[in-house]
C-alpha cells in the first residue's frame, strides 16, 4: 500500500518518543537524522509533485490539479505497474490516482478534513496529472494541508503546492519529515 | 463620433478616426477563467531599479551595480583577462578495494603548484566523505515541521551506529617525509606548509588514508556501494573518495565553503596516475586511460576492444554471458589497474564483477582527440535496456554537445549503471540510474516507456555534465546553476534532437509557470545551499531561461554564436556568472541585462495581459466625404427602443408641423459652409510632406490600432504576437523587451496596416513563459482549465470513472507496496 501513515495527524505533542526504545531518542535527535537523505540529490533528477489549487467560477468548482513525473511513479511503482501494463494501462492510472490521491489532505480551521472527488488521472508525455475536485466554497477554508505523494519512498522528494485565490499565490514545500502545514 | 488623435509632436495634424463598430468586438465575448486574475504586481524585482519619487521603475538598468568590477583576471567582456590564472594539482594515487570490508585503503603524492601572484602558507584539502559522518554539519543540521520518521530514517539512523563513515587520515606529509600539520574542520583540512609557497612555486607533499565505502541505498551520495540481495553481489563506485585539492581562486580566494550536501565542487585541473588494486575478477571503469590492459583483460577483450575502436556501433568487450558467469564466481587474487588521466579536475572509477562492458567509437574530426571510446559499464541487472541505449546516449551527448560548445576533450566517455537511481558526472565517467524490471514470476526483464526515455535523459544529463562543470569549470558550491542550469538546456536541445516528440521533463517555457508563481521560491542567483526548490531553481528555470533567450530574446544565431563564445573562452578554466552574462552581451550586441536582472536576480514571473485594443482609420477631414460614413456608422446604431415601442403614438412635431425648421430637414451630418472653410483651413496648414502622407495614407486605406499591454508579473519581456485578420491571413511579429523601457507596467503599442484585424493574440506559441494566457486574447477566448479539457474527453473520463467508482468499493490496494513511516506513540510522561 501506498499509504500507510498510523499517526502523524497528531502533531501536538511536544516531544515524541519511540516507545520501542523507552525514550533513548528525543525528537530533536531523530530530526538531524534526514538531513543526509536530503543531502542526497543527485545531479540528475530531482523526484517532485507539483499541486495546484484553484477555483474555476464558471464551473464553481476547485480544481486540485497533482502534477507528477511519470517516471518517478514508474520508477516508484515499478513492480506493481509490471504486472498492470506499464503507465500506459488505463486501470493502472486509476489504481494510482486512488492510492496517491489518499496521501494529500486539506483540512479546514475546526480540523474537519475537507472531502476532495477524485476525477481521474491522465498520462501527458513525460507527466502523470491527477485531477481532484471540490465546490468553490472550500477554498477559502483551508487551512492546513498534508502532502505525502511518493515521500513515503523518496527521502528526497519534495512535494510544491500553488494555492491561488483573490489575495494571491500562496505556496508550500513538503520535503523532508515535514507533515501537516498550515497555510498562512 | 470622431475621435481626433495626435500622431507625433508637431506638426500633429494627421487625423484618424475610430471605426467605432469594431471596438466592441474586442470587448465582447470576455469569459476568463478566474486562475491568475489575482496575479498583482509583483514587487520582487531588484530594489536598485526602484527610486523614491513617483513609480518609476528602471528595469533596464545596468548591471554594473551587481556585478563585480571587471580586472586583468577577468575582463568587462567576460573573457579571461591578460593575467588569469589558476592552480594546478597533480596527482598520484595507490588505491586498494577490501570488498569484504568495503573499505577503501590509499595513499595519494600531490604536487601542488601556486600560479597565483599570492604567496600561501597553507593549503586547504576537501574531505567531502566527512559529510557522512554523524557529527558533520550536514547530517546534525535538519529541521522539519512535524512529528514523524519514515523508516528509512530510521534505517540510516540504525547504520550509522553500525558503521563510522568519513577519512581516516593517517599522515600528512612532505615528500622527504617531514610531517605536516593539518587540521580538520567539518570537510575541510588545513594542510600547514613549513615555508610559505611563493608565487610560481610548487610543493609535494603526501597523504594516506581509509575510509569505509558509504552503502548508497541507506546513505544517499554521490557514490558508493550497492548490494544485490538476490545473488549476493555487489559493484562500487567511488567518487569524492580521495582527499582533493581545494580550489583557490582570485574571485573567493579558498573556496572552503562547508560541504553540507547539495554545493558540490570546485577543483583545480591536474594529472593523475592511479593505481587500483581491486580483486581480480573485477572489471574497472575510470577517469583516465587504461595502461595496462596486458595485464587486466584477456586476449579476447583486448581484440574485442580494438574492434570496438573501428565501430560506431556498441561491440561487446564484456558480454551478458560472461558477465552472469563472473558475477557467480569470486576470486581471492588481486589485480592492479593504472589509469592515467591529463588535465581533469577530479577522478572516479566503479568496479565490479557483474559488469557487462560496451564500447564504440565516437569520431570528431580535427578535434585534439579525434576518436573517443564512448563506453557503458552495467550490471546483468540492467539488461535488456543498458545495452540498447546507453552507449548511444553517450555518443549522441557529444554529437550534439560539442555543436555547440567544444568537441569533447578527452579519450573517453563511460556511462556505468553504478546504482539504481543514480545520476552523477566526473570526468570521463558518470554514474547513472534506470534499470528494467523483473517479472517477480517469470524473472523476465522487461522495460517501460519511461525507464527507456529516463535512461537516455540521464546519460545525457550527466554525460554533459563532463563539459559543464568538468571543462568549463564552474563553482558549484558557489552556484549550482552554472552547471545544472546550462547542462539541463543542452540536454533540452538533445533530447530534441534524439528524436521528434521527446518527452523531456524540462526546457519548455509553459512547464515553468507554476515554480514561477510559487511564493516558496529563491531568485536563481542564490548561494547553492540555500536553494529552495532545487530542481526548478537551479536546473529548470535556468534552462528555460536559456530556451527563451535562444528562441524568444535573442535568436539563434546570435545566441548560438555567444554561447559557444562562452564555452569556449572558459574550457579548462574557472568562469563566474559575470563572465556568463557578460560574453552573452559581448558576442551580440543584445543588451540583456534586464534579461538577467529579471530571470536571474528576482523572483517575478512573467505575465502579459493584452487588455485592449482601439481601431482607427485616418481621416480625410473632407466633410463631403466623412459625414456621410459618419451618417451611415450613426445609422447602423439600433434605433431606440422606446421610439420603437412608440410607432403608435404620433408625436407633437407631427401634430404641430409648423415647429419643424431647418434642423428638422438637415441633420447633423448635413455640411455647411462652416465645415467646408474648416476643411479648406486644414488642407491649406498642411507641409507638402503633410499632404502626401495623408494623401498615401487615404489611398492605402490604412487602419492604425493601438494594443494597450499590461506587465502583470513583473518580468518584462518581448512581447510575441499573432494577428488575424479579416481576409483569413495571419502574421506573426516579435516587439522587443525595450517597448517596456519608460513604463514596465503598461504600454501601448501603435500598429498601421492595411488589413482589418479580426484578432490579436499574446505568446501563441507559449515561448515566454507567460503564466496566465486567458488575458492574451482579444476578443477574448474562454479558456478551458486542464480538468475541463480531461472532461470533455468522455470515452477516457468514463472508461477511468468507472474504475474509480471500482477501486474505491474495493479500498485500497495492497497489490502496491512500499515503504511507509514508522509507527509512533507518544511518551506516556
Amino acid at each position: 500500500m501506498i499509504s500507510r501513515y498510523l499517526n502523524i495527524e497528531n502533531s501536538k505533542l511536544p516531544l515524541l518518543v519511540l516507545c520501542s526504545f523507552r525514550r533513548v531518542y528525543f525528537l530533536g535527535a531523530i530530526l538531524s537524522s534526514m538531513m543526509l537523505m536530503s543531502g542526497s540529490i543527485q545531479a540528475h533528477r530531482q523526484k517532485t509533485v507539483l499541486t495546484t489549487i484553484q477555483c474555476n467560477q464558471r464551473s464553481e468548482l476547485l480544481e486540485i490539479v497533482h502534477r507528477t513525473f511519470a517516471h518517478d511513479v514508474e520508477h516508484t511503482l515499478g513492480n506493481y505497474l509490471q504486472t498492470q501494463g506499464g503507465l500506459d494501462n488505463l486501470e493502472a492510472q486509476a489504481q494510482i490516482s486512488v492510492e496517491l490521491s489518499n496521501s494529500f489532505m486539506l483540512w479546514d480551521s475546526t480540523g474537519e478534513k475537507i472531502p476532495l472527488s477524485l476525477i481521474g488521472a491522465e498520462l501527458e508525455a513525460e507527466y502523470l496529472y491527477i485531477y481532484q475536485e471540490a465546490p468553490c466554497a472550500a477554498l477559502g477554508k483551508i487551512t492546513s494541508v498534508r502532502h505525502e505523494m511518493l515521500r513515503n519512498y523518496w527521502p528526497d522528494m519534495t512535494n510544491f503546492l500553488n494555492l491561488y485565490d483573490a489575495s494571491g499565490t500562496r505556496s508550500l514545500i513538503f520535503t523532508g519529515d515535514s507533515g501537516i502545514q498550515s497555510l498562512e | 463620433m470622431i475621435d481626433k488623435l495626435n500622431l507625433g509632436k508637431k506638426p500633429a495634424k494627421l487625423i484618424i478616426a475610430s471605426v467605432s463598430t469594431i471596438k466592441p468586438v474586442f470587448r465582447t465575448a470576455v469569459t476568463i477563467i478566474p486562475m491568475l486574475c489575482i496575479a498583482l504586481f509583483s514587487a520582487a524585482s531588484y530594489s536598485q531599479t526602484k527610486q523614491t519619487k513617483g513609480s518609476f521603475e528602471d528595469v533596464f538598468r545596468q548591471l554594473d551595480e551587481i556585478l563585480p568590477t571587471p580586472n586583468t583576471y577577468r575582463t568587462a567582456s567576460g573573457a579571461p583577462g591578460n593575467d588569469y590564472w589558476q592552480q594546478q594539482a597533480d596527482y598520484v594515487i595507490d588505491a586498494t578495494l577490501d570488498e569484504d570490508n568495503k573499505r577503501i585503503s590509499a595513499s595519494e603524492r600531490i604536487t601542488y603548484s601556486n600560479n597565483s601572484p599570492d604567496t600561501l602558507s597553507f593549503i586547504w584539502v576537501q574531505l567531502d566523505q566527512n559529510r557522512f559522518r554523524k557529527d558533520s554539519i550536514g547530517q546534525t543540521t535538519g529541521s522539519t515541521g512535524s512529528d514523524r520518521i519514515s523508516f528509512a530514517s530510521m534505517r540510516l539512523e540504525q547504520h550509522g551506529a553500525e558503521r563510522q563513515y568519513g577519512f581516516e587520515i593517517q599522515r600528512v606529509a612532505l615528500r622527504n617525509g617531514a610531517a605536516l600539520d593539518y587540521t580538520i574542520n567539518d570537510t575541510m583540512m588545513r594542510i600547514d606548509l613549513d615555508s610559505p609557497l611563493r608565487s610560481g612555486q610548487s610543493v609535494t607533499f603526501e597523504i594516506d588514508w581509509e575510509h569505509n565505502i558509504v552503502f548508497q541505498e541507506i546513505t544517499g551520495g554521490r557514490g558508493g556501494y550497492e548490494h544485490f540481495p538476490d545473488n549476493d553481489t555487489y559493484q562500487f563506485a567511488l567518487s569524492q573518495w580521495y582527499p582533493r585539492v581545494a580550489a583557490y581562486t582570485d574571485y573567493n580566494g579558498w573556496v572552503n565553503k562547508q560541504f553540507i550536501g547539495r554545493g558540490e565542487f570546485t577543483l583545480e585541473f591536474g594529472d593523475f596516475d592511479v593505481s587500483l588494486t581491486v580483486p581480480a575478477d573485477h572489471i574497472v571503469a575510470s577517469t583516465g586511460v587504461l595502461q595496462n590492459p596486458a595485464q587486466v583483460l584477456t586476449p579476447e577483450q583486448r581484440e574485442r576492444l580494438d574492434r570496438a575502436r573501428e565501430s560506431d556501433t556498441p561491440v561487446f568487450i564484456v558480454t551478458p554471458e560472461e558477465a552472469e558467469a563472473n558475477q557467480a564466481e569470486g576470486s581471492d587474487d588481486m589485480v592492479t589497474w593504472r589509469f592515467e588521466a591529463e588535465n581533469v579536475r577530479d577522478f572516479a572509477w566503479a568496479s565490479s564483477r557483474k559488469y557487462i562492458w560496451d564500447a564504440l567509437t565516437h569520431v570528431q574530426e580535427g578535434a585534439e582527440h579525434e576518436e573517443v571510446l564512448a563506453m557503458s559499464f552495467y550490471p546483468p541487472e540492467a539488461e535488456p535496456l543498458w545495452s540498447q541505449y546507453s552507449t548511444h546516449s553517450v555518443a549522441h551527448t557529444m554529437d550534439v554537445y560539442s555543436k555547440f560548445s567544444f568537441d569533447y576533450p578527452y579519450p573517453v566517455a563511460i556511462s556505468v549503471n553504478a546504482w539504481e537511481s543514480g545520476g552523477m558526472e566526473y570526468p570521463m565517467i558518470t554514474f547513472n540510474g534506470y534499470r528494467p524490471v523483473e517479472d517477480e514470476d517469470t524473472g523476465e526483464r522487461t522495460y517501460s516507456r519511461r525507464a527507456k526515455y529516463g535512461l537516455i535523459s540521464v546519460v545525457i544529463h550527466e554525460i554533459g555534465h563532463i563539459y559543464f562543470p568538468m571543462t568549463v569549470n564552474s563553482d558549484e558550491r558557489q552556484w549550482t546553476w552554472m552547471d545544472e542550469g546550462l547542462n539541463t538546456f543542452l540536454q533540452f536541445l538533445s533530447e530534441r534532437e534524439w528524436e521528434d516528440d521527446y518527452p523531456s521533463r524540462r526546457g519548455d517555457p509553459k512547464n515553468i509557470v507554476d515554480y514561477m508563481l510559487s511564493e516558496n521560491q529563491v531568485p536563481i542567483m542564490t548561494n547553492s545551499e540555500s536553494i529552495l526548490q532545487f530542481g526548478n531553481n537551479a536546473y529548470a528555470k535556468p534552462a528555460t531561461a536559456l530556451v527563451v533567450l535562444r528562441e524568444t530574446v535573442m535568436g539563434r544565431a546570435l545566441f548560438d554564436f555567444a554561447f559557444k563564445e562562452y564555452s569556449e573562452r572558459w574550457m579548462f578554466k574557472r568562469p563566474t556568472p559575470s563572465d556568463f552574462f557578460r560574453t552573452l552581451e559581448d558576442a551580440s550586441a543584445v543588451d540583456l541585462d534586464w534579461f538577467f536582472r529579471g530571470w536571474f536576480y528576482s523572483t517575478d514571473h512573467v505575465d502579459i495581459a493584452l487588455n485592449d485594443v482601439r481601431e482607427y482609420k485616418v481621416s480625410t477631414q473632407d466633410p463631403e466625404i466623412e459625414f456621410p460614413l459618419d451618417s451611415e456608422e450613426a445609422d447602423e446604431d439600433p434605433e431606440s427602443l422606446t421610439q420603437v415601442r412608440n410607432e403608435d403614438i404620433e408625436t407633437r412635431v407631427e401634430r404641430y408641423p409648423e415647429l419643424n425648421d431647418f434642423y428638422n430637414e438637415n441633420d447633423e451630418f448635413t455640411v455647411s459652409n462652416k465645415d467646408r472653410n474648416d476643411y479648406s483651413s486644414f488642407t491649406e496648414g498642411l507641409e507638402d510632406w503633410e499632404k502626401e502622407v495623408l494623401d498615401q495614407a487615404i489611398a492605402d486605406g490604412s487602419l492604425i490600432y493601438f494594443l494597450d499591454f499590461e506587465n502583470i508579473g513583473g518580468l518584462v519581456m518581448p512581447i510575441p504576437l499573432q494577428i488575424n485578420y479579416v481576409d483569413g491571413s495571419s502574421e506573426s511579429k516579435m516587439i522587443p523587451a525595450e517597448i517596456w523601457r519608460y513604463d514596465s507596467h503598461s504600454v501601448t503599442h501603435t500598429l498601421v496596416t492595411t488589413r482589418e484585424i479580426a484578432s490579436v493574440e499574446v505568446d501563441p506559441l507559449q515561448q515566454i513563459a507567460d503564466a496566465d494566457i486567458a488575458n492574451n486574447k482579444l476578443p477574448r477566448e474562454i479558456q478551458r482549465s486542464r480538468i475541463e479539457l480531461y472532461k470533455s474527453d468522455n470515452k477516457q473520463r468514463d472508461l477511468m470513472a468507472d474504475m474509480l467508482v471500482e477501486l474505491k468499493s474495493d479500498e485500497t490496494s495492497d497489490d502496491i507496496e512500499g515503504s511507509a513511516d514508522l509507527p509512533l506513540e507518544a511518551s506516556e510522561d
